[in-house]
């Protein structure tokens, strides 16, 4: 995961591989001809030019989304009652969230049309792609930022008035991703027109054709006679000295939706020369030339482009940054850094031994160290509200306290129980020795804080009664990487604390 | 930083280059009788000229010795989505010296890509530039786009609109007028006038196909 690393890095970049040969396309092609209300002979006179497979590149950034939602939804009853419906939503699944990384012109293609899984790596220069431009950084940004708006999206499905909105993400994978099309440019009677073909699933993805000229003239001609008719009809009637079963009014409102249907019929059937086909080519009509020149850095762009080469904080070493983790060490002075785009801060770490009742209990066993983020936060309540009986056995964590985060690769199924448990008990921890071998740390700071947060406003929800108002201030004085004991018993994980 | 993956292969540089011998203002002109000649719009006033930029289009240059003949093919180095650029032929050499400040769009595709397409014995390989000038132009508020070819002048249209075989304002009246008449006289006189209404829509619906060939028609009668 390096979303917080500069651009220059390189992204993991993945290929759908191409599934449709050239004749499969082609024959997916021709039935296209023959489907809809296309020119007739568009199957016998189309002249396909060239047909060629491409790989357009997408940004692809998937998320665990995580959020909750309270509020209220009332429905008013002919009585004059007004029954309330109160809602405490948690979200917690994967979001996915991609966009076309080229620029794809009057195609007007955004997103990617297919699904997470089949990809293998992409090799550059062993099939024909487009350049994938523009920031990862910004990608990135804006990756996060739509994924805010589909979690919060979800959460307020079934509420009208939110009183409480909180969202939060871990992310798991920014990466650009090639998927293949096969390209087919045609002509019919002088004009050219195109169609692209999916070439893993072998759908149109979208094109443009010529529209059935017959049928366009014959809608053009019952408009037009049907407004005639009504204009006519309503002059008649007007002009006309004698009484009607319709009053004056209603002439005239006839004679004006004639005039009406006509001034709409022109310009519908005269401009319908071509059709699109349904799918991601939802901007075909803004036919903008499709052009990105290489750009050029200026000098003073040179000057204030930030450094890419970072160093430790302690020892000035360079630091290097293994593909897949966040918090890496210093491979001088083994200290764990956390290394983002503003640069690399140092972190205090500690392993904490096991307590004498857990040795005592598990003699002839090693336990596991899990890396886990402790913040030192203090949370002040301000507006608690809640609907129904709030009355509950369990602790109240607000004030003071240590929140533990797990860091490691573990699944969240397991890890958030532990992350809960700690953070009630808030062990004392005793320092041991320093370990030979630790496990990856997979969180950041900055996501793992964002947990912390979220890890107090779940609990508060799990409680009994529904939750309707919760503002607070949530304040972290200091953090640290703990490694903690777990020992492993069958299927559950005991811990050493 | 990050390790860079083993499999990334040395950038490939542009050899050689076609010059462009057309410029700005010509390739304007050019595109101006182009549109002209498709007979899209019917005055001048209803087009609009846009922006010409011109853009070096990275192309691998394969010599190959097939029997008595030496062949050179040309397939490009970057994707593309625009039309007529996969198989461009040239009856020149590129220049091996290069203008200044050449940029290409980046290179994206290797030649061995193309290897299993490309017959004959191997004698040479490079990658070309091949300037296009791309002008953008309006009619009625839809905006367009010509590739021209900047050393040899080849127009190469994208996606335009072209004329069609009818003529919307004939059928418009043909279809409007003599409703409206008869609607009129059906009201004032007698309402059974009303059912030559209904033959005359039944007429023009059956021979709306021969309102579509008008325009071919004539087209063919004054060619």
């Amino acid at each position: 995961m390096v979303l917080e690393r500069a651009a220059e890095d390189r992204i993991v970049e993945t290929m759908y591989p191409a599934k449709i040969t050239k004749g499969v396309a082609d024959k997916t092609i021709q039935k296209w001809f023959s489907k809809g209300i296309k020119a007739p002979d568009l199957a016998k006179k189309a002249h396909i030019t060239e047909n060629y497979l491409l790989y357009l590149p997408f940004w692809r950034f998937i998320a665990q989304g995580k959020a909750v939602g309270c509020g209220y939804s009332e429905y008013h009853e002919s009585t004059g009652n007004v029954l309330r419906n109160v809602f405490e939503e948690l979200v917690d699944e994967e979001f996915v969230w991609t966009e076309c990384a080229c620029d794809t012109g009057k195609y007007g293609i955004r997103e990617l049309w297919l699904d997470p899984g089949g990809e293998v790596p992409y090799i550059p220069g062993t099939v024909a792609s487009m350049d994938a431009g523009g920031s990862a950084v910004d990608a990135s940004t804006r990756g996060r930022e739509a994924v805010h708006e589909m979690i919060r999206q979800k959460m307020v499905q079934r509420i009208e008035t939110v009183t409480l909105d909180k969202t939060f993400l871990i992310p798991k994978v920014f990466e650009i991703v090639y998927a293949p099309v096969w390209i087919a440019h045609y002509t019919y009677e002088g004009g050219h027109f195109t169609v692209i073909v999916d070439g893993v699933r072998g759908e149109i993805l979208g094109g443009t054709a010529p529209a059935n000229l017959t049928a366009r003239t014959r809608f053009m001609i019952l408009s037009f006679a049907a407004g005639g008719l009504m204009i006519g009809t309503a002059l008649g009637m007007l002009l006309h000295t004698g009484s009607f079963a319709v009053s004056e009014l209603v002439q005239i409102i006839i004679l004006l939706l004639g005039v009406a249907l006509c001034m709409a019929a022109y310009p519908a059937f005269r401009a319908g020369k071509t059709v699109e086909a349904s799918g991601t080519m939802k901007n075909i009509d803004r036919l903008r030339p499709s052009l990105r020149v290489p750009k050029e850095l200026t000098d003073y762009e040179i000057l204030t482009r930030e450094n890419s080469i970072l160093t430790c904080p302690v020892c000035g070493a360079e630091v290097e940054q293994p593909w897949g983790e966040v918090v890496t060490y210093c491979s001088a002075c083994g200290k764990l850094l956390d290394v983002t785009t503003d640069g690399v801060e140092a972190i205090p770490h500690l392993v904490a031994e096991p307590n004498l009742l857990s040795r005592a209990a598990m003699e002839d066993k090693e336990p596991q160290y899990i890396p886990f983020w402790k913040f030192e936060a203090e949370i002040d309540i301000t507006d608690y509200l809640t609907e129904g009986d709030f009355a509950t056995g369990l602790p109240s964590i607000e004030g003071k306290r240590s929140y533990y985060i797990c860091a490691g690769d573990v699944p969240r199924y397991l890890s958030e129980p532990w992350e809960i448990d700690l953070t009630i008990r808030n062990p004392e921890l005793q320092a041991g020795a320093d370990l030979d071998e630790r496990l990856s740390i997979f969180i950041n700071k900055k996501t793992a804080t964002e947990l912390a947060e979220f890890l107090y406003i779940r609990y508060e929800a799990q409680k009994p009664g529904v939750l309707q108002v919760l503002r607070y201030n949530f304040r972290v004085s200091a953090a640290e990487i703990v490694y903690i004991p777990y020992y492993k018993e069958e299927s559950s994980f005991i811990p050493g604390v | 930083m990050s390790e860079t993956p083993l499999q990334t292969p040395e950038k490939p540089t542009v050899q050689a280059a076609f010059l462009p011998k057309i410029d700005e203002e010509g390739a304007k002109a050019l595109a101006c009788s182009w549109i002209e000649s498709q007979n899209i719009s019917s005055r001048k006033q209803q087009y609009r000229i846009g922006r010409a930029v011109m853009i070096y289009y990275p192309f691998w240059e394969f010599i190959r010795e097939d029997g008595s003949l030496t062949k050179t093919v040309y397939r490009p180095a970057c994707g593309t989505l625009m039309t007529d650029l996969q198989k461009i032929q040239r009856t020149i050499s590129p220049n091996e010296a290069l203008p200044e400040n050449l940029t290409t769009l980046p290179i994206t595709v290797s030649a061995e890509y193309y290897y299993p397409e490309i017959h004959g014995i191997p004698r040479g390989e490079r990658l070309a530039a091949v300037p296009f000038w791309l002008i953008s132009y309006k009619i009625n508020k839809s905006i367009y786009m010509l590739k021209i070819d900047a050393e040899t002048g080849l127009v190469l249209p994208e996606w335009h609109p072209f004329k069609e075989r009818v003529s919307w304002r004939k059928i418009a009246a043909v279809s409007f007028i003599p409703l409206v008449l008869i609607s009129l006289v059906a009201v004032l006189l007698h309402p059974a006038l009303f059912i030559l209404d209904a033959a005359v829509v039944i007429f023009l619906v059956y021979q709306s196909r021969m309102f579509s060939l008008i325009s071919s028609r004539e087209d063919e009668n004054g060619s």
